[in-house]
């Protein structure tokens, strides 16, 4: 269950970085270029590096079925990512980050956030990427362009994204192993929970893994805690949704004489 | 060990996934010069962040991430909708979407990226020759419904 494996703790344990380095490998060779893209081999290396990360212990190892979908889930989400990073034709790109909204959406569900998933699918795949899908043939009539056809400095992006990525999985294996030795504050998913603020009259229930269980309600408590403790904030957000919109239409709009020769 | 190895999936494995997908949406931001992808990449890598925080709703057993994530889809959306016109603004002054053009916005003192490599030439399409159109012409299908 754990996600690294007990060892030395402060000490990174290299099998992650290779298997990183592969992943960053094989996004190298698929990033579009002059020459054209290396498919089979860069397909091939992603591909083997999420395996290695799944066989290292990046995947949960139950039979369970929400360790199935989360295995599906995960790795439409990823493999779409690579797709909408990768893809040459911009309308594709924004068709695979639909599969990637959609696979996060699944994540959600396993979340217990039916809500979300919901205002998440409805608000980017159904409004952002037609919006940009809009855009984009508005644009591009001619078909793909230079803009598609080129990476600017792969190397140096995907070395970016190698250190990164490396960090990142560092800084969990470090907590994990805090939590091992019983130091540090969270302890995995053992964590001592803080109680439910909306349900505190109810005694904290628990799943058998020690986690809290999520109020069935999804959508009533969200609106609750939405309009109680972050009443303000929703206000904020829409008066910053009618800024940016009046915004967008002041940028884009076309006024005589203030047109901007090339 | 039975019971360990049939524990669903938990926190560290959700950010696992959400680090992953916004360490690709930065490769995509950094490496592709088409405009409209790059900001679907940053879209990307609000996906990331958005599974963090209702991870983090879930293990902590309340809904302030929840809410958060609300307000990141607000923020998402207004970030979409300025994005996109600033990017029909540059389109109408350069005729073109690809972010390089703009080198001259750079920094003082750095040197222009320029592309050694050309592009390969699209291959031409021979036009296939074409015969006039003689005799009836093909049957049309009749209609089987009136309504």
């Amino acid at each position: 269950m754990e996600l690294f494996a007990a060892g030395q703790p402060g000490l990174f344990r290299f099998e992650y970085f290779f298997a990183l380095a592969l992943g960053a490998l094989g996004i190298y060779l698929l990033l579009p270029t002059p020459r054209g893209k290396a498919s089979v081999a860069g397909s091939l290396a992603a591909l083997g590096s999420l395996g290695w990360l799944c066989f290292l212990g990046l995947a949960p190892s139950g039979m369970t079925v929400e360790t199935g979908l989360f295995h599906l889930f995960a790795a439409l989400a990823l493999v779409g990512a690579v797709f909408l990073v990768t893809q040459t034709n911009p309308a594709r790109a924004a068709l695979s980050f639909v599969m990637v909204v959609i696979s996060v959406g699944g994540l959600m569900l396993l979340l217990a956030a039916p809500f979300l998933m919901a205002a998440n699918m409805i608000v980017y795949a159904g409004a952002i990427v037609v919006t940009f899908l809009f855009v984009l043939m508005l644009a591009q009539q001619g078909g793909a362009s230079d803009a598609d056809n080129r990476s600017r400095e792969p190397g140096l992006a995907c070395f970016t994204g190698l250190a990164l990525s490396a960090s990142l999985l560092l800084l969990l294996q470090r907590d994990q192993d805090n939590a091992n030795l019983g130091l540090g504050q969270m302890k995995g998913i053992n964590a001592p929970i803080a109680a439910v603020r909306l349900k505190q009259e109810e005694p904290l229930r628990r799943e058998p893994n020690g986690r809290p269980t999520a109020p069935a309600d999804n959508t009533t408590f969200l609106g609750q805690t939405l309009y109680t403790s972050l009443l303000l904030p929703v206000e904020l957000a829409g008066a910053l949704l009618l800024v940016a919109t009046a915004g967008a239409i002041l940028i884009a709009q076309r006024r005589p004489g203030t047109e901007v020769t090339p | 060990m039975n019971q360990i190895m049939d524990l669903p999936p938990g926190l560290t494995h959700y950010l696992a996934v959400g680090a992953l997908l916004f360490v690709l949406g930065i490769i995509g931001f950094l490496a592709r010069r088409n405009m409209i992808l790059m900001f679907l990449n940053a879209e990307l890598m609000i996906q990331g962040v958005a599974l963090n925080f209702v991870a983090f709703a879930r293990h902590r057993g309340n809904l302030e991430g929840q809410g958060f994530v609300l307000f990141l889809l607000a923020v998402a959306a207004c970030e979409a909708a300025i994005a996109l016109a600033l990017i029909l603004v540059l389109y109408r002054t350069q005729n073109s979407l690809d972010v390089s053009l703009w080198q001259n916005l750079r920094e003082e003192g750095l040197e222009p990226i320029v592309d050694e490599e050309p592009l390969p030439l699209a291959p031409l399409e021979e036009k296939s020759p074409s015969l006039t159109v003689a005799g009836p012409g093909p049957a049309q299908p009749e209609e089987t419904s009136h309504v």
